[in-house]
């Protein structure tokens, strides 16, 4: 039940065993994952220390230019795009998934076999006279010890053997977190640009400015910035892009991006990045009030010269600078009847651009879903040991006998306490049971 | 500055408690409580601090250096008292106290008291042309927009749990390691380490392995893409992968007690340099920018 035992026995297992079995109990092998971990492990430390996807002159004036061609020749300039390390990370998800069938095979014809074989190491042997045993009260015991005893075979009635096992969930555990991993890498793979439905790029846009969305149906449309400081201070506290997102003349959604509160439509992200303000002419805004109330009803917004729609009537208007700072607003082909607003000019802004990450990625759900997994399954396997004990009562000449026998995953001392607990409970077990016997 | 104050007693009561540990063999027994009693005054300043400067930088204190090197110190001491009542094993603070003794320390007194330090730093800005130990920014700052998220309150303190675990795992193998070197014939003592490593980066592991996952889900709201091979990122699987290789390594024959203990060691280096080094060190060192996790950087003096 337990890697090493396996390891060890495997080669001799399959003396002629063929190149597809020796391939894979090979992928299989913990030698192989412990050298796919290290070559990671170095592999990420040079992606660490070197700096990652700079020019050709960075790493020239960096390395010397020697260097620097042996560097992109070994693709160490961009280390975690490169053919060898995807590689490797394939090489981890076939060794994972290979790993997952044996123990899933073993898992399971081990929940099934119940004999007491070897690997029950730790063996110790109690001699208790002339008391004898039922079943009962050595599954009892058991059960005191939170094993649950998952054979119970009576050979005679002076010999019985008994399995019980704890902590199952552990084996399920490590099964998970080497399931997960598969499914993280696999997430990732879906994920990866190489693929038509993955993107990632970014897009600088200017305010009042509408702009196709590349690999996409939608124009994204940035109608507003704002910011806002601590007070006292030159450092935000927060800004804000109002974006609307159009698919030919129907608006599909229309949000306020925030560091950290990116626009999301079914698998497409927008994302907030840099913010700059422009040199550009400056935006007018005019609040629209109803005639005969007074009260606002919207906001208009716009440079010199742009013809813009009046948000309750679709009204089309242009916005007109007459000197420095005195904008008016002039409606074009009015209808008759229509409502007539007032316009009040609430001032000007100078332009900003935001720059978007825009960002398509399926495999997010993959992603996370193998996350979930993966704390499950480590939660499950680190902290819970599984443990197996078997006992065997055996009563010869008028003397009984009790072998204890145990395994772990771990072979821990976890173990050797429950079986010196065990023992105890049998040796102080009650000496009239006798006569109930 | 209410919480430097009381960070500072902690200090000193630390100091005291070190002092303590260090002439162990020549005090007498029934000092131990009195340790104790240090100890709990020592970590209830602390917390007090700590509390104190939430309320004046109005943000959790882990923003920047100064205040991530004194919530990790404390994280580590809290881990360790919790430890030291479950297993009982007073030896370990012999190991653990003076990592967080050294990280508070370096937070609170860095200009004035570490002379050593500061040596290093003359000869480390004679080597690199920049201070390798910076000195940390100890005035609040309001928080950027970027940490304004729900993940930072849970991301961050996470990684500190894991940490602060797997400083206790270095504790424990330090003890296996240099303590009960000569005392092989002490199977008990030693087997009992081994399993308070596993049981250590167990704890790391899992708390490691949900800070990075924090991490990826808030690198996604905020930065739009799940994984990005940020240094830090890449540093934090490096870690993840050593103590992965721990649990695997442990099944070989022969892979358990002392070769393992060593790994415990190796992971709280790759732990180090994943916390302060890729901030600080390594950009110096190699001469360039340390990606996106820059707010903990504080600013190198020229």
């Amino acid at each position: 039940m337990n890697a090493t035992d396996t390891e060890n026995i495997r080669p001799k297992l399959y003396p002629k065993a063929s190149s597809l079995k020796r391939l894979l109990s090979f992928l299989e092998s913990l030698q192989f994952s412990i050298w796919l971990f290290s070559l990671l492990i170095f592999s990420s430390l040079m992606g660490a220390l070197i700096p990652q996807k700079e020019t050709s002159f960075y790493y020239s004036e960096r390395y010397g230019p020697a260097t620097a061609e042996l560097l992109q020749k070994a693709s160490l300039n961009n280390v975690f795009e490169s053919y060898w390390f995807i590689f490797i990370l394939m090489a981890l998800c076939t060794s994972t998934l290979v790993c997952v069938h044996r123990r899933c095979r073993i898992l399971f014809s081990s929940l099934n076999s119940h004999e007491m074989d070897d690997s029950f190491s730790p063996k110790t042997v109690i001699e208790l006279g002339n008391k004898t045993f039922s079943s009962e009260s050595l599954c009892r015991i058991l059960r005191e010890n939170r094993y649950r005893s998952i054979h119970i075979r009576q050979i005679s009635d002076t010999e019985i053997d008994i399995i019980g096992r704890k902590y199952l969930c552990n084996r399920y555990g490590t099964l998970l977190a080497h399931i997960s991993v598969v499914i993280i890498l696999i997430g990732a793979l879906i994920g990866m640009e190489i693929w038509p439905w993955s993107f990632n790029y970014s897009l600088s846009v200017r305010e009042l400015q509408k702009v196709v969305l590349p690999h996409t149906p939608y124009t994204l449309e940035f109608t507003k910035y704002e910011e806002e400081y601590y007070p006292g201070t030159q450092s935000p506290s927060d800004f804000r892009s109002h974006v609307s997102l159009w698919e030919g003349s129907t608006i599909k959604t229309e949000q306020i991006i925030r560091v950290n509160h990116p626009m999301k439509y079914g698998f497409l992200g927008i994302f907030q990045n840099a913010r700059n303000p422009i040199e550009g002419p400056l935006i007018a805004e005019f609040i629209i009030k109803d005639p005969k109330t007074r009260s606002p009803l919207s906001r208009v917004r716009g440079i010199a010269g742009q013809v813009v729609e009046i948000p309750p009537s679709h009204v089309k208007a242009v916005i007109e600078a007459r000197m420095e700072s005195n904008y008016s607003i002039r409606e074009l082909n009015k209808k008759e009847g229509s409502q007539q607003y007032v316009y009040e000019f609430a001032g000007v802004s100078s332009p900003w651009i935001s720059t978007f990450e825009v960002v398509q990625d399926p495999g997010i759900p993959i992603v996370y879903f193998g996350f979930s997994l993966l704390l499950v399954g480590l939660f499950l396997g680190l902290c819970f040991e599984y443990r197996k004990v078997g006992i065997k009562y055996k009563l010869s000449e008028g003397t009984s006998l009790i072998y204890i026998g145990g395994d772990s995953c771990r072979k821990n001392n976890h173990l050797q306490d429950d079986i010196k607990m065990i023992t105890r409970a049998i040796k102080e077990l009650n000496p009239e049971k006798r006569m109930v016997d | 500055m209410a919480s430097y104050t009381l960070l500072s007693i902690s200090y000193l009561l630390s100091t005291v408690l070190l002092l303590f540990l260090a002439f162990k063999k020549y005090i007498p027994d029934k000092f131990k409580y009195l340790s104790y009693a240090i100890l709990l005054a020592a970590l209830g300043f602390q917390f007090t601090g700590l509390i104190m400067r939430w309320i004046e930088a109005s943000h959790a204190p882990f923003a920047n250096m100064y205040e991530s090197l004194v919530t990790f110190s404390f994280v580590i001491i809290l881990e360790y008292f919790l430890v030291e009542n479950l297993e009982k094993s007073e030896a370990l603070g012999i190991w653990v106290l003076p990592v967080s003794w050294l990280m508070l320390g370096f937070a609170l007194y860095l200009p004035p008291v570490s002379y050593l330090i500061k040596v290093g730093n003359i000869l480390l800005i004679w080597v690199f042309q920049s201070p390798i130990f910076p000195i940390p920014d100890r005035v609040p700052e309001p928080l950027s927009p970027a940490l304004q998220s729900f993940w930072f309150q849970i991301h961050v303190p996470v990684f500190f749990l894991s940490y602060g675990a797997f400083t206790l795992a270095f504790g424990a193998a330090g003890l296996r390691l240099i303590h009960y070197r000569k005392t092989a014939n002490r199977l008990d003592i030693l087997n009992r380490l081994d399993q308070q490593i596993y049981l250590f980066i167990s704890i790391g592991f899992i708390f490691l392995t949900a800070g990075i996952i924090t991490g990826a889900i808030w690198a996604r709201e905020a930065w739009s893409r799940y994984w990005s091979w940020d240094p830090k990122e890449v540093w934090s699987l490096i870690v993840w992968l050593i103590y992965a290789s721990y649990f695997h390594l442990r099944l070989k024959p022969g892979w358990k007690g002392e070769k393992t203990a060593w790994f415990a060691i190796l992971g709280f280096v790759a732990v180090f340099i994943c916390y302060y080094g890729v901030n600080v060190a390594i950009p110096v060192i190699f001469k360039y920018s340390q990606g996106l996790h820059s707010y903990g950087a504080p600013d190198p003096i020229p």
